[in-house]
C-alpha cells in the first residue's frame, strides 16, 4: 500500500487540522498571543478585539490562548486513553481468542457486561466517585475503553486461526505467544488502526463532555469541555466563550472522524 | 420465534445481574471514599464515623453488598442523603421528562436520519447526496454540548422563538430534541445511504426490474425494506448514546430528567441517588437493546434461525 492510495481531499483537510492542533499543543508557550492564566477582571466577557480575536472569559482572561493551551488536554487524553486502551485491549482479546477455555469466556462476559452500559455513563459514574482530576479522568476513559479493542482483536485471532498460515506455524510447532506477536498481532492492524482513529475522536468527545459536566480537568487549568461550561451562564452576554472552543473542538473531531474514513476505505478493502 | 424471544429474555438476566453487580461495586470500590468527598477534607474524623455508620459502610462489602440486593429486590433504592426521601420516588417522578426527551428525539433522528438517506442514495453522487453526506460528517463531530447551547443562542435569544430552559408544553421540546438528535440523524443518515445503496446492486433488484416492476416499486419496496436491516441494528447501538447524550442535553435545558437528576446527584454528592440514576439508565439501556434485538429477528428471518 502506497502513501498515494491513501490520499483524498478529505484525508489531507483532517491531516491539515491535526497537524495544525498538534503544533499548536507542542507550541502553545510560543504561540499563545497571551498568558492564558493572567487574569483581567475589569475586562471580563469582553468581546472579540484585534488584541483578543476571540475575546476574554468571565476573569478577562484571553479565550484564544486558553484554547491554544487547551488542545493540550484535548490531544494528550485521546491519544493517551486511546494507546492504553489499544493495548490493554489487544493483549487481552489475542489472549482470550488464542487460548479459548474458560479465559476466553470470562473475557467475553466481562466485555459483554462493560459494554451492557452506555460508555459515558459508566466514565460518568466512575468520575462522580473518584472526584474530577487529569489522573482519574484517563483512569475512567481507559476502564470503558479497552473493550472494543478487545472484541476487536478477539474476532480477528478467531479468524485468523482458521486460515492456513497459522496452521503451517503451528505444525512448525510455533507457540501461542509466537502466533500472537508474529501472526495475530501483525495481521489485525489495519482493523486496530482504523478503530483506535474513531476511538481517538469518541474519547476526546467524552473528555469535553465530562469536562463540561465539571467532572474533568479542574480550573485554572484550560480544557475546551470546561471552557464551553464557562461560558454556559453567559450566552446572553458572551456567546464568543461558547461559540469557539465548540468550533475547535468540532473541527479536531472532524479531522479525526475524517482520517478515520480514508484509513477504513484503504485498510479494510 | 417464541423460542428465539424465550431464549433472549432469559440471556438478560445475567446481563441485568452483572449491570447492578458492577454499579455497586463501582460505588464502592473504585478508590476513593465516598464520605471524604462527600463531607469534604474539613470533616472531623467522628463526622466521618457518623456518616459511615448511616450509610452502612462501616459493614463489611459482602454484606452491604447482599443487603443492597435485597433491598433492591423490594423495589428499595436507599434514601437520599439530601432530601432524605426514597430514591426510587424521585427517580419515577423524573422518568416521563427523559422518556418524552428521549423518544421525540428517537423520532425525529429516524425521520430525518433515514429520509436524507434514502434521498442520498436515489440521487448517488448529486448535490442532494453531496450536501447530506457533508452534513453527516458535521453532525457525528459536533458535540450536543456545543449544539444546544449554539441552538438557545439563536432561536431563544436573538429570535425569541422557544424558551431557553425548562419543560413547559411542546415549544420547550423542540430544542432539547434537535439537541439530542442530531448526532444519531447523522449516523443513522450515513448507514441508510449505505446500506440502501448496497441493497440496490444485489441480484432481487435486478429480477425485480426485470420483471418490469416501476422503478419507484423497486426502490421502495425492495431496496428499501431490505436496506432498513442495518439501521435497525445502529438504532439499538445508537440508545447508548442517546441515554448518556440525554445527561448532557438535560443539563444544558435544565430538563428535569433522570439525566439531570444524575448531574444534581453528582454536584449534591448524594451517592444513594448517584448509584440509583446509574443503575437505572444502564438497565434501561439493556431493555431498550433487547427491544431492539426483537425487533431485528422480525425484520430478518434468519436472525432467528441462526442463533
Amino acid at each position: 500500500m502506497t502513501f498515494k492510495k491513501i490520499i483524498s481531499p478529505g484525508f489531507l483537510l483532517g491531516v491539515l487540522i491535526l497537524a495544525a492542533t498538534v503544533c499548536a499543543a507542542f507550541m502553545a508557550e510560543t504561540i499563545s498571543p497571551h498568558d492564558p492564566y493572567k487574569q483581567e477582571l475589569i475586562f471580563g466577557l469582553e468581546s472579540p478585539t484585534a488584541a483578543h480575536p476571540m475575546g476574554r472569559d468571565l476573569l478577562g482572561r484571553d479565550v484564544l490562548s486558553r484554547l491554544v493551551h487547551g488542545s493540550r488536554i484535548s490531544l494528550t487524553i485521546g491519544f493517551a486513553v486511546v494507546g492504553i486502551s489499544l493495548i490493554i485491549g489487544t493483549v487481552v482479546g489475542a489472549a482470550s481468542g488464542a487460548f479459548g477455555g474458560w479465559a476466553d469466556m470470562v473475557m467475553t462476559r466481562v466485555v459483554d457486561m462493560a459494554q451492557a452500559f452506555p460508555g459515558l455513563l459508566l466514565a460518568i459514574a466512575i468520575m462522580a466517585v473518584l472526584g474530577p482530576g487529569f489522573g482519574n479522568l484517563l483512569f475512567a476513559l481507559c476502564l470503558t475503553g479497552w473493550t472494543g479493542f478487545a472484541r476487536l482483536m478477539r474476532g480477528q485471532t478467531l479468524a485468523l486461526r482458521e486460515r492456513e498460515f497459522v496452521t503451517a506455524a503451528i505444525s512448525a510447532g510455533a507457540g501461542k505467544g509466537r502466533l500472537i506477536f508474529y501472526h495475530y498481532l501483525p495481521n489485525s492492524l489495519g482493523p486496530l488502526i482504523v478503530e483506535a482513529a474513531f476511538a481517538i475522536a469518541s474519547v476526546i468527545l467524552s473528555e469535553a463532555g465530562l469536562s463540561f459536566l465539571g467532572l474533568g480537568v479542574q480550573p485554572p487549568e484550560p480544557s475546551w469541555g470546561s471552557m464551553l461550561n464557562e461560558g454556559r451562564p453567559f450566552l446572553l452576554v458572551a456567546p464568543h466563550l461558547t461559540i469557539f472552543p465548540g468550533l475547535c473542538l468540532m473541527a479536531l473531531v472532524l479531522a479525526v472522524n475524517l482520517v478515520g474514513d480514508r484509513l477504513r476505505d484503504v485498510l479494510n478493502r | 420465534m417464541r423460542r428465539y424471544l424465550l431464549a433472549r429474555l432469559l440471556l438478560l438476566l445475567p446481563t441485568v445481574f452483572g449491570v447492578v453487580t458492577a454499579v455497586f461495586f463501582i460505588i464502592h470500590l473504585v478508590p476513593g471514599d465516598p464520605v471524604e468527598i462527600m463531607l469534604g477534607e474539613t470533616a472531623t474524623v467522628t463526622e466521618k464515623d457518623v456518616l459511615r455508620k448511616n450509610m452502612g459502610l462501616d459493614r463489611p462489602i459482602q454484606e452491604q453488598y447482599f443487603s443492597f440486593l435485597a433491598g433492591l429486590a423490594k423495589g428499595d433504592l436507599g434514601v437520599s442523603i439530601k432530601t432524605r426521601e426514597p430514591v426510587l420516588g424521585e427517580l419515577l417522578s423524573r422518568w416521563p421528562a427523559t422518556l418524552e426527551l428521549a423518544l421525540a428525539a428517537l423520532l425525529l433522528a429516524s425521520v430525518f436520519g433515514v429520509s436524507a438517506g434514502v434521498l442520498s442514495a436515489a440521487r448517488k453522487n448529486g448535490v442532494a447526496d453531496k450536501f447530506s453526506l457533508a452534513a453527516s460528517l458535521v453532525g457525528v463531530a459536533m458535540p450536543n454540548f456545543w449544539l444546544g447551547p449554539v441552538l438557545i443562542i439563536i432561536f431563544s435569544i436573538w429570535l425569541g422563538w422557544t424558551p431557553v430552559s425548562g419543560r413547559d408544553g411542546f415549544s420547550s421540546l423542540i430544542l432539547p430534541a434537535v439537541t439530542l438528535s442530531a448526532g444519531m440523524a447523522a449516523l443513522i443518515l450515513r448507514i441508510t445511504r449505505s446500506s440502501v445503496l448496497e441493497a440496490a446492486s444485489e441480484d432481487y433488484i435486478r429480477s425485480a426490474r426485470a420483471r418490469g416492476l416501476p422503478e419507484w416499486k423497486v426502490f421502495a419496496k425492495h431496496a428499501l425494506s431490505n436496506g432498513m436491516i442495518p439501521v435497525i441494528t445502529v438504532m439499538g447501538l445508537q440508545l447508548g448514546a442517546l441515554l448518556s447524550g440525554a445527561v448532557i442535553t438535560e443539563t444544558i435545558f435544565s430538563w428535569p430528567g433522570v439525566g439531570r437528576l444524575l448531574v444534581e446527584a453528582i454536584e449534591s454528592r448524594d451517592y444513594p441517588l448517584v448509584q440509583a440514576c446509574v443503575l437505572n439508565i444502564a438497565l434501561c439501556y439493556v431493555v431498550a437493546n433487547l427491544i431492539v434485538d426483537f425487533a431485528y429477528a422480525a425484520a430478518d428471518p434468519r436472525v432467528r434461525v441462526e442463533r
